[in-house]
């Protein structure tokens, strides 16, 4: 071989590793790595808060669910919302607390992780949206994405109706989530969620969760397995305690 | 002191607060800041108006009294860290005379690993004192605020609650 080509051939072998390094972090069209909740916050450009409107007969039972809990509260107790080690599934998962999430990213699915819990979503790029009834209902749904210019837009169905909604609002299984995420820069990343329910809904509504990159950040195992906490037979929290 | 809730290194959100008589701002974005304010939400439902948005509560301070604090003495039995939550298991020595066991609720190892603890900050055997909220039930049980260590560290809660690891 001439050495030209050797050279040429080293060249190359060299190049991916260096422009990798530096585009990867602040390119728009990669979400990889993990993402911790941030900002967004009041004050001016803060984004607008929801309008929900809940149809009538899921209105009463909600308001009735947040008297109960204000009544139990009072008395210094709190009514389980769900399973004590219940993962949040979708949209929850998307913010839990101050917990990270860390996004894995190909070009035929969109992969992310939330610390809490260990949940997981997968979504399929490319991929026609299935019909609602070939989607075993679930935590999470079956998730398909294109993108937008700059913009990942998810489409996910098939959240079984006793997942925890958005703050407890209720929903049906025809709970309909798009997602428009995109880095608003280089090491910030911003997730628009837009739930759309024609049974529980009178409109859709959405919001916006902010999050900031996190550097060197290896993800910390969750494992539910110790959940001293216990539902009684009123439906109120309590704690186990040990003798010793 | 601060309301634990407003502490998300806890993991943890406010409970709802309910107004359904005046209308205030309420802003989606849940953040680090946010969680330290009350919010509540604006909702317009057939003509009707408002009620409260609570925060999704994964998890509620409600069964602890966070108005009280109690230090506690004694000796670890055990050192459970481990999700959702850590435990300490103590032996502690009680006013005139013997011993009472309470266990003692912190934070996720992953929110702890933020100010200062690890899966080897305590050992069985060991001698410390920790700062709690009792539960109000008067059971023995409560949730950390301060852990003074035998190496003399003061380790909080979570970041953000009780003192930061130097």
């Amino acid at each position: 071989m001439k050495p030209i080509h050797s050279i040429l051939i080293l060249l190359l072998a060299a190049f991916p590793a260096l422009s990798q390094s530096s585009a990867k972090a602040s390119s728009p069209l990669d979400l990889s790595g993990v993402w911790s909740p941030a900002g967004g916050g009041r004050g001016p450009g803060a984004p607008a808060p929801p309008q929900i409107v809940l149809k009538a007969g899921y209105k009463e039972k909600y308001d009735a669910r947040r008297a109960e809990e204000r009544q139990a509260s009072a008395r210094g107790e709190q009514l389980a919302a769900a399973g004590l080690c219940e993962p949040y599934g979708m949209p929850g998962m998307m913010q839990v607390a101050i917990y990270p999430m860390e996004i894995i990213q190909r070009p035929e699915q969109v992969t992310i992780i939330g610390e809490a819990f260990s949940e997981v979503r997968r979504i399929y790029i490319g991929k026609p949206q299935l019909k609602l009834d070939d989607v075993d209902p679930g935590y999470y749904g079956h998730s398909v994405g294109h993108w937008d210019g700059d913009t990942l837009v998810a489409d996910t169905i098939g959240i079984k109706p006793s997942v925890r909604g958005y703050q407890e609002i209720p929903h049906s299984e025809q709970m309909h989530i798009t997602e428009r995420i995109r880095k608003t820069g280089p090491t910030a990343l911003q997730d628009q969620i837009t739930i759309e329910d024609p049974v529980v809904l009178e409109k859709p509504f959405t919001y916006t969760l902010s999050y900031k990159f996190v550097p060197n950040y290896e993800m910390v195992e969750f494992v539910c397995e110790n959940n001293r906490e216990y539902v009684d037979a009123n439906g109120v929290v309590r704690l186990k305690l040990h003798d010793k | 002191m601060a309301d634990p809730h407003d502490n998300p290194g806890l993991g943890l959100q406010k409970p709802p607060r309910i107004d359904t008589h005046a209308p205030a701002k309420y802003d989606a974005t849940i953040t680090l800041e946010d969680a330290l304010n009350t919010r509540i939400a604006y909702f317009a439902i057939a003509g009707f108006v408002l009620a409260a948005l609570p925060m999704a509560a994964h998890h509620s301070f409600v069964m602890f009294d966070t108005t009280k604090q109690v230090t506690l003495t004694g000796t670890v039995t055990s050192f459970e860290w481990t999700n959702p939550h850590t435990y300490i298991e103590i032996d502690a020595a009680e006013e005139g005379g013997g011993v009472k066991h309470w266990s003692i609720e912190l934070g996720s190892p992953s929110i702890l690993r933020n100010s200062g603890w690890n899966h080897n900050t305590l050992k069985s055997g060991e001698k410390i004192s920790l700062i709690i909220n009792p539960l109000k039930s008067g059971m023995p049980g409560g949730l950390l605020l301060q852990a003074n260590l035998p190496d003399g560290r003061k380790l909080g809660n979570g970041p953000g609650r009780g003192p930061e690891p130097k």
